[in-house]
């Protein structure tokens, strides 16, 4: 309790709560914009907390999250159009509840939903991971390996639909990784004489790059004219929620752990917290008919699941350094251009930050409820009304600048512009670009670790497989790695052989 | 060219820069390019693996990618990358503030978007928005502006 007593006067600095509030409205617009995502924004935004106070930066990282993921609620009931990927199952029963009239109230669910599974998630946050750090004094370089490779395979083979792809663009990050001074020796590797490569690719320059160039030149490919119609947005008058909230405790209370446990494993993600939430809450209730067709608490098994996803993905990303989500992989190198390496070290030299950003976890959750009601839910329906058209160079022009006023140097622009070029050839061809990050995140870790147990064992490989704890990383990366193949063997098995 | 050879073509583009990449760390010391040809091995391996599959015949719909294209629009992504590419030369030449009031412009207008007055408007408060935040609040510089020096910082 007191390290958290220690971060309050911190967090609650005016800087860090113009910053909270203004990542969480930030966020919230992001997520009602389909095409924008909350990894993309904190892409987007990143430069522009250089200049910042890690704990600002964090304060507004984490605004940006939580409201992207309630943000992505209002399209999805409004107009059945997702604004994230987790929102999908938002529509299953928003969508049918705006049909009947009922837009408003759905909303408001929505909001308190994705407010508690939030703070559900964040509570988990500031007790399991002080907890699991203390786990991570067991760790020696050899098992610090293995734990990068089980959190990059675990990205790779479960966030893209093709594990293949996504361990060959896991491959690209490490290789990216190793571009510069070689660490031991000092010798330049994959610099090609380039005097911009000695020190290694920017992780930012490369992040932005590949995560906000893409969307912005697809919203300028689709060249959408016009934003939604004012009609299609209109929200009617609805009752309060508070007369409904014990209804929805037991849907919250399931979804919210279902959520977190979810969260923890590395490269799953909000969008099967969310499944797995709704149809739990299908499943217990004794009308599972009438969900999909606007049950209340379908809205609210999805949007909490959803969002007690959020911090718990942040669980593994600071006690071991692997994130649980691809916007915990964005945050995370955040927490690096900061300088704030994960682990027990991060926990004992910056514990103000460290111990802050889990307090800004919870209070961006609950914020959620102040802006989440049916005025400003009027407001933020209204962004989409702005053409998409508009935002494509505004996004590359913010790119532009963010990534400049880093070093004062155009080579980075041009650097990002090849790296949006990457993103976007990647993503026409179903490479997934989380695993990129994370092996450009992970690669240096991998190989200090990696060499480091090498060196103290005079080049015994079998240092590598010499304590229990290594074997148990190495058994989950082989569950993970060949899950994929149960699931294909599974559903050749479930497929009739033709006559 | 449809998913299956697209597959093909770049699972050979990339076996050959791996190619590359694995002769020029040939004057690396072993220590220094142990990790990173360990690396381009596995990820060969994975190439000829998706290869492999879609030499096989793994279609598009099996993949679960519904009527593959590479561009949604060719035509609109080549002005978008050349306009931005023109962008950019304008930001190291003339200026951020004032290639961003042509470029924030003109791509909207290229694309049929008819609406000059909310163009201009948008233009101006985002441009405001970016001096507030990267000049005024935070002191960054800024490119060398060269019809307005004071807005760089």
């Amino acid at each position: 309790m007191e390290p958290f007593l220690e971060a309050l006067p911190a967090v609650l600095a005016w800087e860090n709560l113009i910053a909270i509030i203004g990542g969480t409205i930030i966020g919230m617009v992001a997520g009602a914009l389909p095409g924008l995502t909350a990894t993309m924004t904190i892409a987007v935004l990143i430069p522009l907390t250089f200049s910042m106070e890690p704990l600002v930066a964090l304060g507004m990282m984490a605004g940006i999250y939580n409201g992207a993921m309630y943000g992505g609620a209002i399209p999805a009931i409004l107009l059945r159009i997702p604004g994230t990927p987790p929102s999908i199952v938002t529509t299953f029963d928003g969508h049918p509840m705006a049909n009947r009239g009922e837009a408003g109230y759905a909303l408001k669910i929505a909001c308190w939903s994705s407010a508690i599974g939030g703070a559900i998630s964040a509570i988990a946050l500031m007790t399991i991971a002080p907890q699991l750090v203390k786990v991570t004094l067991l760790f020696g370089p050899a098992e610090y390996f293995w734990v990068a490779v089980f959190g990059l395979s675990a990205i790779a083979v479960l966030l893209g639909a093709d594990p293949v792809k996504g361990l060959i663009s896991a491959c690209l990050g490490l290789l990216l990784s190793t571009v510069g001074l070689d660490i031991v020796t000092g010798h330049e590797r994959l610099t090609f004489d380039a005097l911009y490569l000695v020190d290694g690719l920017n992780l930012i320059v490369v992040l932005s790059g590949l995560y906000a160039i893409p969307p912005a030149l697809m919203m300028a490919e689709e060249a959408l004219k016009q934003g939604i119609a004012k009609e299609k947005i209109r929200l009617e008058k609805s009752p309060p929620i508070w007369r409904a909230l014990g209804t929805f405790w037991p849907t919250w209370t399931r979804s919210g752990l279902i959520g977190v446990f979810v969260g923890i494993l590395p490269g799953t993600g909000g969008s099967m917290a969310a499944f797995i939430s709704y149809n739990e809450a299908r499943r217990a209730d004794p009308d599972p008919e009438s969900f999909g067709k606007g049950n209340p608490k379908g809205v609210a098994a999805a949007e909490c699941g959803n969002n007690a996803d959020n911090a718990a993905a942040m669980i593994p990303a600071l006690t071991l350094g692997v994130p649980g989500s691809a916007v915990a992989a964005v945050i995370l190198a955040g927490l690096l251009v900061h300088g704030l390496q994960p682990g027990p070290q991060l926990f004992r030299d910056s514990a103000v930050i460290v111990y802050g950003f889990m307090i800004q976890m919870l209070l961006t959750s609950l914020l959620l409820i102040a802006f989440g009601g049916e005025a400003s839910a009027r407001i933020f329906a209204q962004v989409l009304r702005i053409p998409r058209l508009l935002l494509a160079p505004m996004i590359l022009a913010l790119s532009v600048i963010g990534i400049y006023t880093l070093n004062n140097t155009l080579t980075d622009v041009w650097v990002l512009l090849g790296f949006g070029m990457v993103g976007y050839v990647m993503d026409r061809l179903g490479f997934p670009l989380a695993p990129a990050i994370l092996g450009l995140i992970l690669g240096s870790l991998a190989e200090q670790q990696l060499r480091l147990t090498l060196l103290i064992h005079q080049n015994d490989i079998g240092a590598l497989f010499d304590s229990w704890l290594s074997w148990t990383i190495i058994g989950l990366t082989a569950a993970v790695l060949l899950y994929p193949v149960f699931r294909w063997a599974q559903a050749r098995r479930r497929t009739p052989e033709a006559p | 060219m449809g998913w299956r050879a697209t597959e093909l073509v770049t699972g050979a583009a990339i076996l050959a820069a791996l190619a590359f990449l694995w002769m020029q760390l040939a004057d690396t010391p072993a220590a220094a390019r142990m990790f990173p040809r360990s690396i381009i091995g596995v990820m060969a391996l994975l190439t000829c693996v998706m290869m492999v599959r879609s030499y096989a015949g793994r279609t598009a719909p099996a993949a679960g990618v519904e009527e593959w294209r590479f561009f949604k629009h060719a035509g609109r992504f080549g002005i978008s990358v050349g306009l931005f590419l023109v962008y950019l030369l304008g930001v190291s030449n003339i200026g951020y503030f004032a290639s961003s009031a042509v470029f924030l412009m003109v791509l909207p207008l290229v694309f049929g978007f008819d609406r000059p007055g909310m163009l201009g408007v948008t233009m101006l408060a985002f441009l405001t928005f970016i001096w507030v935040i990267f000049v005024m609040i935070f002191g960054r510089t800024l490119p060398a502006e060269l019809l307005f020096p004071a807005l760089g910082g």
